[in-house]
């Protein structure tokens, strides 16, 4: 349990660091922060193993930092660097490691699910155990091409968790303005069982995922888990949120924020004490100050890079 | 030690703003994520929030004030124990990012991606075989899928239908359905599967029954296949061929009939090949399948039953980048890819040498019975006056569009 809780304030911090180089200037475009969700990945990941493949879309930074990517790489990225995961060419949105099986960082709304499908294909064609994770929110998951991977997913049996991040807004549309119905259920047509999760407790959505993973893995087809989330911040850096009233937002924070969530319990639970709390919260701050300052420190990309990696020369 | 709010920019284009409100006084407690301030930005009024916990020991900026530029200090807050003595502001805030640097248009000592991809050409010289587009195609996909485990072919009707157009024929019962895949009709779905089992590294050909219908696809083709390999600088590449007959087809009406080349041909991160002959659709799309890279394969249905000799070496294969010299002249140069070739090919012999007189465009398979120079122009045996067809006119459509590497050496056609 300390663990989650040392993932989820990493995101935090990093995430708020992330706000502040880009209140900076130092970050450009877009940049989607993830405060507020830290639970959803952190639980969803625990139940995973190495060999597990993972795909999300734009809100991604804590996606890759619980991946086990290095938080110097991301921020560098982000700051769009040379020394980034994709060499300053990709940004926020778009950072990969082969080794990690993180396959993005998407850009567009609703291409995870037929990515991720394709990423439980290639499991099941070589038979190694796998299955895929494929995250997107519950604007996303309004779009047709999703409901064409759940049709192939439960024909073909594919190993695959559709995640779906609701976090009550698409951009500025509320739930109740651009969705019909529960998501969770939206399998039910194409065979595809689906649950909704408490998305604020890290316990829960483990609970959650560790069922829907020995389903997947058992061979049954895909599966799919609603998580119930929200985001403290806007849609991105430049949304003033005035979609919704600040008492909204208070009461998430104060009444149902996930890292105080689970430290309570940990306290209750007598292993740990506040200095643990304190080492662990000053460990994190030090990653998070040590990325940002490798991020700044490293060079911005040479002009010549315009002309790489267009293709896969030779 | 104490820690400097700044004016933070709160969009792209924000340079200044009116810093509205104080949400906090001096003295006030604030947790990190905490809103502080209101700011009035060029776009809307946006809250300010602590970045840290501490205390408001100072505020620099008092609410009203306008034209507060991006990374002035507004306030300081200071830590557990300090007081607002701590709290001067450090003279000069300096801005830490860093100037864009010029971009050039041209590359400087780069050279283009494009050049030197085309290895030297093997002259296949040795015996040939006479096979249809189609089967050339099929012989195709088959050979690669003998040779590496990781091809399979995915599309509507691919497998137990045989093809929509009879180009997978025979591939189910050898590779069974584990690797001859039907799909139901839903193009945007499974061109996405399709992109995703390649970036895990398998290497999928995609069938769509024409191009027509892969505009339901066209957000995966471009967005996820073609764009990934530069956003990711170069760490995931995606091995994926997608293929079937594009431009019109005889009689089938304007959604049916339309030619993307062109529309291809614009996308970085394609490469895209629209071939003519059989030895062309064999060679290129062996090729393709091989190319670490998202190859857009365009047929063309018409040429589908046309019969052309094709080298019966096992490991022909054709250079992609590359154009082919259909024939040699003196006067003007002609271009053209795909069933154009021989379109070209025809009119080019009838106009220029009064050869024509074919309507026939099936080539037959005699070598010419003497050497062109001593034939006569209206000889309908003789090479010289047949439409190409032992030749590869295949032009080779990359990135920038097309490209005839070989232009310098002499017309074509």
């Amino acid at each position: 349990m300390m663990q989650f809780y040392k993932d989820m304030l990493l995101i935090r911090r990093f995430e708020e660091k992330a706000g502040q180089l880009y209140g900076m200037g130092l970050i450009g475009g877009f940049c989607h922060l993830y405060i507020g969700q830290e639970a959803v990945v952190v639980g969803i990941q625990s139940a995973l193993e190495p060999k597990d493949s993972v795909i999300t879309a734009y809100r991604d930074h804590g996606h890759m930092l619980v991946c086990g990517m290095s938080a110097n790489g991301v921020m560098a990225e982000l700051t769009g660097r040379a020394g980034g995961y994709s060499k300053g060419k990709g940004g926020s949105m778009h950072m990969f490691s082969r080794d990690k099986k993180f396959y993005g960082g998407h850009g567009i709304v609703g291409a995870t699910a037929p990515l991720g499908a394709g990423l439980a294909f290639a499991h099941k064609y070589r038979n190694d155990g796998g299955i895929a994770t494929a995250y997107y929110g519950d604007g996303a998951a309004n779009q047709g091409q999703v409901y064409e991977a759940y049709n192939m997913a439960s024909l073909w049996k594919l190993p695959i968790i559709f995640i779906i991040e609701n976090n009550g807004y698409s951009m500025g549309t509320s739930l109740a303005r651009g969705s019909a119905g529960d998501f969770c259920k939206r399998g039910e047509g194409y065979g595809i069982p689906g649950e909704k999760v408490d998305g604020m407790n890290v316990l829960a959505v483990r609970t959650s995922a560790l069922k829907a993973v020995d389903y997947v893995r058992s061979g049954n087809g895909p599966m799919i888990l609603e998580v119930m989330t929200y985001r403290y911040r806007g849609h991105s850096m430049s949304d003033p949120a005035k979609y919704r009233t600040k008492e909204e937002v208070e009461q998430m924070r104060e009444q149902h924020d996930p890292i105080e969530n689970i430290r309570k319990i940990i306290l209750e639970s007598g292993k740990y004490k506040e200095d643990d709390f304190k080492k662990a919260d000053k460990d994190v701050k030090d990653v998070v100050n040590a990325s940002a300052e490798f991020a700044q420190a490293s060079p911005e990309p040479d002009p010549s890079e315009l002309w790489t990696d267009v293709l896969v020369e030779g | 030690m104490s820690i400097q709010i700044l004016m933070p920019a709160l969009s792209p284009t924000m340079t200044e703003g009116k810093l509205s409100k104080w949400l906090k006084k001096e003295g006030d407690k604030v947790k990190a994520g905490q809103a502080i301030a209101e700011i009035e930005t060029d776009k809307a009024t946006m809250e300010v929030e602590a970045v840290d916990e501490g205390v408001i020991g100072k505020i620099l900026v008092p609410a009203g004030t306008e034209g507060v530029k991006v990374n002035a200090p507004i306030a300081v807050l200071l830590e557990e124990g300090e007081t607002s003595s701590d709290a001067i502001p450090a003279k000069t805030a300096t801005r830490p990012a860093a100037e864009p640097p010029s971009i050039s248009c041209v590359p400087q000592s780069q050279t283009p991606a494009f050049a030197g991809v085309a290895k030297i050409e093997k002259d296949w010289t040795g015996p040939t075989v006479s096979l249809t587009v189609r089967e050339a195609l099929r012989d195709a996909m088959a050979e690669e899928m003998r040779r590496d485990q990781d091809v399979f072919v995915m599309g509507e009707e691919v497998a137990e239908y045989q093809g929509a157009y009879k180009v997978t024929q025979g591939l189910l019962q050898e590779f069974g359905s584990k690797r001859i895949i039907d799909t139901p009709i839903t193009e945007y779905g499974f061109a996405g599967i399709g992109v995703g089992a390649a970036f895990a590294g398998l290497r999928p050909v995609v069938e769509f029954m024409t191009w027509n219908f892969a505009m339901q696809a066209l957000d995966q083709i471009v967005s996820s296949a073609a764009k990934t390999l530069y956003m990711a600088g170069g760490k995931l590449g995606c091995p994926i061929v997608f293929r079937g007959p594009n431009g019109p087809a005889s009689r089938v009406a304007a959604q049916h009939s339309q030619c993307y080349a062109s529309w291809y041909g614009h996308i970085p991160g394609l490469k895209v090949l629209a071939p003519w002959s059989s030895a062309d659709a064999k060679g290129l799309l062996k090729a393709a399948i091989r190319d670490p890279n998202p190859v857009v394969f365009l047929e063309n249905e018409i040429m589908y039953g046309q019969h052309f000799d094709v080298p019966a070496d096992p490991d022909f294969i054709l250079p992609i980048g590359k154009a082919k010299i259909e024939r040699t002249g003196e006067h003007v140069t002609i271009t053209a890819f795909s069933r154009m070739v021989v379109a070209h090919g025809r009119r080019g012999a009838a106009g220029g040498r009064q050869a024509g007189g074919r309507g026939d465009q099936r080539g037959s398979h005699q070598p010419p019975h003497h050497p062109p120079a001593r034939c006569r122009d209206d000889c309908q045996q003789c090479e010289e006056n047949q439409p190409p067809r032992f030749r590869r006119g295949g032009l080779a459509l990359r990135r920038h569009g097309l490209r005839n590497r070989h232009a310098d050496d002499g017309n074509l056609l």
